[in-house]
């Protein structure tokens, strides 16, 4: 079985373990976003310290924001700071203003001698093409898959021989 | 035109004093705007830039400048000249090159040096060592983040 999904500036990976319930969670607190409160100026303030030495906080997004999307895995392991940096929705927003966002394609391949399939990603680089499989993110055999934008719901599919009822959501951009 | 007028004088941080052609200099769009409202005379002080920065600026800006239809070198040639430029730049002087073409708001200088340091660093070892940022992960943190990314480091 093989599903195949395009979604603009994916990347590797996705939270395996968002329910819909925490979809509705999220657009809740993006209303409270207007607001302001305190412990986001907070996070705002720590957002804006993550910078390379010598360099305010802009400019240090702006290099970051220019490096390709398979890089972001390594800019990650440079120190908490950047692990934020590079997982945050803002990176994502900045990447969008200069247009430099990739097209990643994710590939659902399974066989039939293990137990469910995985997902797989397109990695492209100078030389060569190459599937590289991730562990982490959700798949069952049969399940349905539908991308919206940048994100894609895992649907149904059976897990250990049941049919399950699981809905998955999978948000392609803010992963390293 | 005369000929005074076409020229401008760019004076440095440490009071170095460059002169070049006003379409040069214009490139900049903080020069422009101080142009433009006319509150400075034939010499603009830059105190965000220091003489060695500035001439390396200002390389740039007579590259890519226009003057009397001497601009009619190809995009490709002009590439290979920005990469020639920025290729063997440490880190200290791209950031102030950074620093530089954002305080002079020059976009595609802007851009091609910020893109230098996404092209020099691409591996964690560069990271560390272009930008000299110190991992605060603990091993089991550090072990934890490459075992999420496995497929990223495989090669």
């Amino acid at each position: 079985m093989a599903v195949t999904s395009e979604t603009p500036d994916g990347s590797n990976g996705g939270d395996p373990n968002k329910k819909p319930e925490d979809v509705e969670k999220e657009e809740e607190e993006e209303e409270n976003q207007k607001e302001k409160p305190e412990d986001e100026e907070e996070e705002e303030i720590q957002y804006r310290s993550i910078s390379f030495p010598n360099l305010p906080h802009d400019l240090t997004e702006l290099c970051v924001a220019l490096l390709r999307r398979c890089n972001y895995p390594s800019l990650s392991l440079i120190s908490k700071g950047f692990r934020t940096l590079a997982a945050s929705p803002r990176l994502y927003d900045a990447r969008s203003r200069l247009g430099v966002t990739e097209c990643v394609l994710y590939a659902s391949i399974g066989f039939p001698t293990s137990s469910s399939p995985s997902w797989y990603i397109l990695r492209r680089d100078e030389i060569s093409l190459r599937l590289c499989r991730i562990d982490k993110l959700p798949i069952h055999w049969g399940s349905a898959v539908v991308t919206i934008g940048p994100t894609m719901y895992v649907i149904g599919g059976r897990s250990d021989g049941k049919p399950t009822s699981d809905v998955t959501l999978i948000d392609c951009r803010f992963h390293t | 035109m005369s000929k005074s007028e076409k020229k401008i004088v760019l004076k440095s941080l440490d009071n170095e004093a460059f002169e070049v052609e006003k379409a040069v200099a214009l490139q900049s769009q903080t020069i422009w705007v101080m142009c433009e409202d006319k509150c400075v005379g034939n010499e603009i002080p830059l105190e965000n830039v220091t003489g060695q920065i500035l001439a390396k600026v200002i390389d740039y800006c007579k590259k890519h400048a226009v003057v009397d239809g001497d601009g009619d070198e190809s995009s490709e040639e002009l590439k290979n000249w920005d990469t020639e430029f920025t290729k063997n730049m440490d880190q200290s002087t791209l950031f102030n090159m950074i620093l530089a073409a954002n305080y002079l708001n020059i976009k595609s200088l802007l851009n091609l040096t910020c893109q230098a340091v996404a092209d020099k660093t691409k591996t964690i070892d560069e990271f560390h060592t272009f930008l000299n940022i110190e991992n605060n992960f603990t091993p089991e943190e550090e072990a934890q983040i490459c075992q999420e990314n496995l497929w990223a480091f495989d090669d």
